[in-house]
């Protein structure tokens, strides 16, 4: 199998390697770095509903899309990616696609656990330091060939990340923002200081050719060189940055496996306001109404204590609803909870 | 990898696309086998109609947990119909893989020869027989 490393290369190469190389029929492993940041997007994302293009514009950020899965990220040269490229009859990829990403990742576990950090995987696809994402992940088939894709954040930019998404309320944004230091770590952040990716990258190689011995140090010819460069540009095209893309009725932000923060809108002819909700394992980890102090003649204020730490399902917001009514309200005609359990759990009225 | 259900009647390409023949049209959708590979759908781009389509093209694309898979055109055509339905509930490709989980209706140009590259019968069987002893091999 050939070994790409290409140390750092122009950023959009970062993604189209990968696609030429399957495209080209190569089995490979590839690690390299993004000479300047941008926003990749997810092979389903919709561009629209997922990026604040105007702040991306104004601040040359670059669009790309990438055919793997995963959700859009702000990629940048403090992260070192990983890729593999098998054609789908190797024997490797036996077993459900999910499955391979304990095998995938293994070796920027090993690596991290190198430096000190007590990292583990957190199924099915993110590697965690004490519970905080250190490393994105996605998969995809491209060509015939299984394309799995990972980094090692060794730092993150979250105030240009929550900058460029497309959040609908400054709010909400800066929720989104305060969940990623909550939820994601970085190697800066961990030890204090900035390892030299060269470091982590040699680290890396070695279990990966642990893993996969047969690795072979190939040149990044011209020739290959330019099937990348032809592959960027179809990536970075309108056509394909405007591809449809999975819609959600509510604004949602995954931050790591298992967490989402959510922005729900509220009108009802009259009146209006949001909810911005924090979802951990299925759980209300944080519920908090904004503008919503007087609708329909009832405070929601009061409501958030008896709906964090419940699940997020039906049955525990009604009850949680019919509590809160029953301790504030009772009695009064107007307190409509179906209204109430419509907005939490469908996320617009 | 557990056990799958395998139509005699269908046609399959080796991306996992199951055919059936309705009149002058074909029904295009995703084998169980892949399904259950794949597992719990979660997204379908879904081919517009009267797009005319070539053999190896991406007819769809589909999203399960991170990764993103597609299906191929199987053979020269026109899509007549998409089945919007997936979009707002991609999981009754889960469901129902050959029945309300089917993706779309294409208008071959020539179904004849394209039927003719398609694997059937016991050719079918062979296939899916060798994909399951590779997919079911001890990790």
């Amino acid at each position: 199998m050939r070994l790409y490393r290409l140390g750092m290369i122009p950023w959009q190469e970062t993604q189209a390697i990968y696609h030429a190389l399957a495209e080209a029929g190569q089995e490979a492993l590839v690690l390299c770095r993004p000479a300047s940041r941008y926003v990749c997007l997810g092979f389903h994302d919709d561009v629209q509903q997922e990026v604040d293009l105007s702040y991306c514009e104004e601040n040359a950020i670059p669009l790309i899309r990438r055919e793997t899965g995963g959700g859009m990220v702000l990629l940048d040269k403090d992260q070192l990616f990983f890729q593999l490229i098998l054609h789908k009859d190797n024997p490797l990829l036996a077993g459900r696609r999910d499955a391979f990403f304990q095998k995938f990742l293994a070796p920027a576990v090993a690596t991290l656990c190198d430096f000190g950090l007590a990292a583990t995987i957190q199924q099915p696809a993110d590697i965690v330091v004490n519970g905080r994402k250190i490393s994105g992940n996605g998969a995809g088939d491209i060509n015939g060939y299984a394309v799995y894709i990972g980094n090692i954040l060794m730092d993150f930019d979250r105030q240009t990340m929550a900058k460029v998404l497309q959040t609908q309320s400054e709010a909400f944004r800066a929720y989104a923002k305060q969940s990623m230091a909550g939820y994601m770590t970085t190697m800066n952040e961990e030890l204090g200081y900035l390892i030299p990716a060269e470091q982590v990258e040699e680290k890396l190689l070695v279990h990966f050719r642990q893993w996969l011995p047969s690795l072979v140090a190939t040149k990044y010819s011209p020739q290959l060189r330019g099937a990348v460069e032809k592959v960027a540009e179809r990536l970075m095209s309108a056509e394909t940055l405007s591809l449809p893309g999975k819609k959600i009725r509510a604004r949602q932000i995954k931050i790591k496996e298992g967490v989402y923060v959510r922005l729900h809108r509220y009108f009802d002819g009259y009146n209006s306001g949001s909810a911005i909700i924090l979802i951990q394992d299925g759980i209300i980890r944080h519920f908090e109404s904004i503008n919503m102090g007087n609708v329909q003649q009832y405070d929601v204020l009061p409501l958030a204590p008896y709906i964090n730490g419940i699940p997020w399902c039906d049955v525990s917001i009604r009850e949680a609803l019919q509590r809160w009514r029953a301790a504030h309200f009772d009695g009064l005609p107007n307190v409509d909870c179906e209204l109430l359990l419509k907005w939490i759990i469908e996320g617009i009225i | 990898m557990s056990e799958y259900v395998i139509p005699q009647e269908l046609y399959y390409t080796q991306d996992h696309a199951w055919i059936r023949v309705e009149g002058d049209t074909i029904r295009i959708g995703m084998t169980d086998f892949m399904q259950k590979l794949a597992g719990e759908v979660t997204f379908i781009r879904i081919p517009r109609a009267n797009k005319t389509l070539a053999t190896g093209a991406t007819l769809c694309s589909i999203q399960s947990g991170k990764w993103a898979g597609k299906v191929k055109v199987p053979m020269n055509g026109t899509v007549v119909e998409g089945n919007t339905e997936l979009t707002t509930n991609p999981k009754i490709l889960n469901d129902d893989c050959y029945g309300v989980g089917w993706i779309c209706v294409m208008k071959p140009d020539d179904l004849t020869a394209g039927l003719a590259e398609l694997m059937h019968g016991e050719a079918a069987d062979r296939f899916f027989t060798e994909e399951h002893a590779k997919h079911s091999k001890p990790e």
